[in-house]
């Protein structure tokens, strides 16, 4: 059941929260016996058609039928995908209630926002079910194939401007970072509105080139006049099998450049239940009708259990603290902005 | 015009569900526009969450729909029982209502329904024939234009508040004060908010659905009794409404391209191009002292104007995100729930362009709806202004607040109905600029961060706003209309006092 249809038929009593509750509190048979003995909620802390949200749309189905029980996706956006960990934070810890996470964009948001609320290491892991990241988009116009030809063209003076798609987003320190890194001197990183705002930019030229994942630079690489000519990410992306790689010119940028598809649930929530989660994320995922749409769509589907999850959680915010200085990240923003 | 694509947009529109939105949009919105009080922003604005569950291009055409409906159906009640069902229809009253007085109600009817028909098809053809230049248009406006065309939305508060400028002006900074709550563009601040359900700031589609349908509920529920005062009987041939209506066909060219010109106008809606066509069909008739006796001439002007105004008022709302009325920055607020973007892909074939012919298309339909329904139904359409408020309130409140609620559930958004209903209800008691208030909290967040990236992409200089060799002419000329438009006035006057000194 899709969101739209989720309000439709219950518009009024459309908290999740309540369902969830509900669930928690009425149903014995979730206390004593099997799990799952009523439908679980999915949360998604996107809007509906989002990147993240697709995926879900896709793996619920099928994961389903795994389960026995129905899978209802639940959008809870705002705050960059703050709010829906805030919110998941506080459900009940009986397994019906579960996210996906973007790791490790989320602890990165939560990072930089300096939220004391909730921690995301208190969140279990379940399993993870997929991986995008950035590559770097620039204007054909330039002739630019590779990232060599990038960084001389920026060194030479003849490119300015790189987009990026918001202030404090993970894209903005990856400005940064290819700057200090990795030799890409761009005069002025300029601040798109999403991902969206990124491809439109390098697409009318107003930025030569810019941070976009690699699916919405399928999108704009489609539209014409837009070539992605780097990925930031360490795995292959079959959309783009002959792209350069980011990793040719110094280390790699996974930790802040390449996002796994975390399933996770309420701090407390048993292992038991995650793992018969965790399974059923299995079945979808490796379902031939998920690698038709991963093939058609160009998602990378890819399956990691539950203890791979819980290195990847317990790993994110260490590695971003270990390779980013965020005090300086945050001068350097104050510095723009003034 | 890619045909291809038009051809999809068409295929889309013809199949039964589509039709059906189409319809009962149409159909909806008589009922909105015809019921006093209630209007097309306030239609809009309830039916707005309602949609969530649809797919995007149906929503948007029951959306437009109603737009378009409600702009037909507010003749019924200024011709009916002189009262305006909607602000856009005012004009429609001073003739209007003095044909039902002399028995020829029906006839005043089948005018405004053809008039609005005829020039709302008119103007559909037109914007659907210039789309591809209006592309290119959108195409040369980059950041820095983007920006002064918030600018240029946010100056039309000094044109279209009427009365008191002063109260305009503050209607509208309050709106943009709105407009800074949440994380800030430009910085890792928090404005105004600790918590995370703020961060996004304060949703301004609830802010509309607070102004326009709280507000409007708690106007009509200190008004005693029904809405509708006794009944006018619905006399006069619908024929010759039909005749008259095809007699004038200047009025109706004239007055719906005036409406659509007006409509484009950030700012400027129906409200405003409907006296200002019928000022029009005054000034060019050989018998201007017929006039507001139920001159049939004045109703043709005056409905004919505000169904172009719909096709204009797009034009802005779906190149910009910029409303030209209350009711387009519902419409926006509706493109963005949908996730469709407002700007370039509203108009590339590997875009929307598809969503965009088939919204234009769904409108030319609209008008036949208009017609069909205005003609076969016109001596029952006097029923709908006798629905009691008893009725209307508190349907409109319930579905407001569960509508709102659906939108994101988050309930800083309930909140934020009642916070702007109460302010809303007090605005327009004490005459302070809804509208401009609307610019204001539709246009804050666009300007905002059009002008930081605007200042990124400068590296700082204020000079990409009128430099025309670097930067291109549109900006600087965009800053010229602005101040025009702001120093206008006092230039004019100056000009008077010079003349008459």
């Amino acid at each position: 059941m899709n969101r739209r249809e989720y309000l439709l038929n219950g518009i009024g009593a459309a908290s999740a929260v309540s369902l969830a509750g509900l669930a928690g509190c009425l149903d014995d048979g979730q206390a004593s016996g099997e799990f799952p003995s009523d439908s679980l909620t999915w949360m998604i802390p996107w809007s509906e058609g989002g990147g993240t949200d697709v995926y879900a749309r896709q793996l619920a189905p099928l994961a389903e039928d795994a389960l026995g029980e129905p899978i209802e996706i639940h959008n809870e956006s705002g705050a960059g995908g703050l709010r829906g960990m805030e919110w998941l934070d506080s459900q009940p810890d009986d397994g019906y209630v579960f996210g996906t996470a973007n790791t490790p964009s989320w602890q990165f948001g939560w990072r930089v926002r300096s939220i004391d609320d909730w921690e995301p290491a208190n969140f279990e892991p379940i399993a993870y079910s997929g991986v995008f990241g950035y590559v770097i988009i620039v204007n054909d116009k330039y002739g630019i194939d590779d990232f060599g030809e990038l960084r001389d063209a920026y060194a030479d003076g003849e490119l300015e401007r790189f987009a990026y798609q918001g202030v404090g987003h993970d894209s903005h320190a990856i400005s940064y970072l290819l700057r200090d890194d990795y030799d890409l001197e761009w005069d002025n990183a300029v601040a798109f509105d999403g991902g969206d705002g990124v491809n439109e930019a390098v697409m009318s030229d107003e930025a030569p080139a810019g941070i976009a994942t690699n699916t919405s630079a399928i999108e704009a690489v489609n539209s014409g006049d837009v070539s992605a000519v780097v990925s930031l990410m360490d795995t292959d992306i079959p959309a783009f099998p002959e792209i350069d790689r980011i990793t040719n010119y110094g280390d790699s940028l996974s930790y802040i450049a390449e996002f796994e598809l975390t399933q996770v649930a309420p701090p407390g929530t048993p292992v038991e239940v995650r793992r018969e989660i965790a399974d059923a994320i299995e079945v979808a995922a490796t379902h031939d009708d998920t690698t038709a749409w991963e093939e058609e769509t160009g998602n990378i589907v890819e399956y990691g259990d539950l203890d791979e999850t819980e290195t990847i959680l317990e790993e994110a915010l260490d590695d971003l603290e270990e390779n980013i200085d965020f005090e300086e990240f945050e001068q350097r923003v104050e510095a723009a902005e003034e | 015009m890619s045909v291809e694509t038009f051809v999809a947009a068409a295929e889309t529109l013809f199949t039964l569900e589509t039709m059906a939105w189409v319809v009962m949009g149409v159909l909806l919105g008589i009922v909105v526009g015809a019921l006093p009080g209630l209007g097309p922003p306030l239609g809009m604005a309830i039916i707005l969450p309602l949609t969530l569950p649809m797919e995007p291009t149906n929503a948007i055409i029951l959306l437009i729909g109603v737009y378009s409906g409600s702009m037909y159906g507010g003749s019924i009640a200024a011709i009916l029982i002189n009262t305006p069902g909607v602000s856009s229809s005012a004009a429609t009253m001073f003739d209007g209502y003095p044909m039902s007085k002399q028995g020829r109600a029906a006839t005043a009817l089948s005018i405004s329904a053809t008039a609005s028909a005829i020039a709302g098809a008119l103007t559909i053809v037109v914007l659907l024939l210039f789309s591809p230049f209006l592309v290119e248009v959108v195409l040369a406006v980059g950041t820095p234009e983007r920006f002064l065309v918030a600018i240029l939305g946010l100056a039309m508060i000094t044109v279209v508040a009427r009365g008191s400028i002063v109260k305009g002006l503050l209607a509208g900074v309050a709106g943009l004060l709105v407009t800074t709550v949440g994380s800030a563009p430009m910085s890792l601040d928090n404005r105004y908010t600790d918590s995370m359900l703020l961060y996004d700031g304060v949703s301004f589609v609830a802010v509309l659905i607070g102004l326009f349908a709280i507000a409007e509920m708690m106007k009509l529920a200190g008004q005693e009794g029904g809405i509708a005062e006794d009944g006018v009987r619905i006399g006069g041939g619908v024929s010759a409404g039909i005749v008259s209506t095809l007699k004038r066909p200047i009025t109706v060219v004239k007055s719906g391209f005036l409406g659509m010109v007006i409509g484009s106008i950030p700012g400027a809606g129906a409200t405003v191009s409907n006296f200002i066509a019928y000022s029009e069909a005054v000034r060019s008739s050989d018998d201007p002292d017929s006039f507001g006796d139920g001159n049939e001439t004045g109703v043709v002007a005056s409905e004919a104007s505000n169904n172009g105004t719909v096709a204009g008022s797009l034009v802005p709302a779906i190149s910009f995100g910029i409303p030209g009325s209350s009711s387009t920055a519902v419409l926006i607020g509706g493109l963005l729930m949908h996730d469709l973007r407002p700007g370039q892909s509203m108009f590339d074939p590997s875009g929307e362009l598809a969503l965009t012919y088939a919204m234009l298309l769904a409108l030319l339909l609209g008008n036949l709806v208009i017609l069909l329904v205005g003609l076969s139904l016109v001596t029952r359409l006097g029923i709908l202004t006798k629905i009691d408020t008893n009725y209307i309130i508190p349907m409109v409140i319930v579905l407001s607040f569960l509508g709102t609620f659906a939108l994101d559930t988050n309930p800083i958004d309930v909140l934020t109905i009642i916070v702007f209903g109460v302010l809303g209800f007090y605005m327009v008691r004490h005459n302070y600029s809804v509208i401009a208030f609307v610019l204001g909290v539709v246009l804050g967040d666009i300007a905002e961060q059009n002008l930081y990236r605007s200042l990124e992409l400068s590296d700082g200089s204020y000079m990409i706003f009128v430099n025309p060799f670097e930067y291109g002419w549109l900006s600087p000329l965009l800053v010229l209309v602005i101040c025009l438009i702001l120093v206008g006035p006092f230039l004019q006057g100056r000009l008077e006092r010079y003349r008459d000194g």
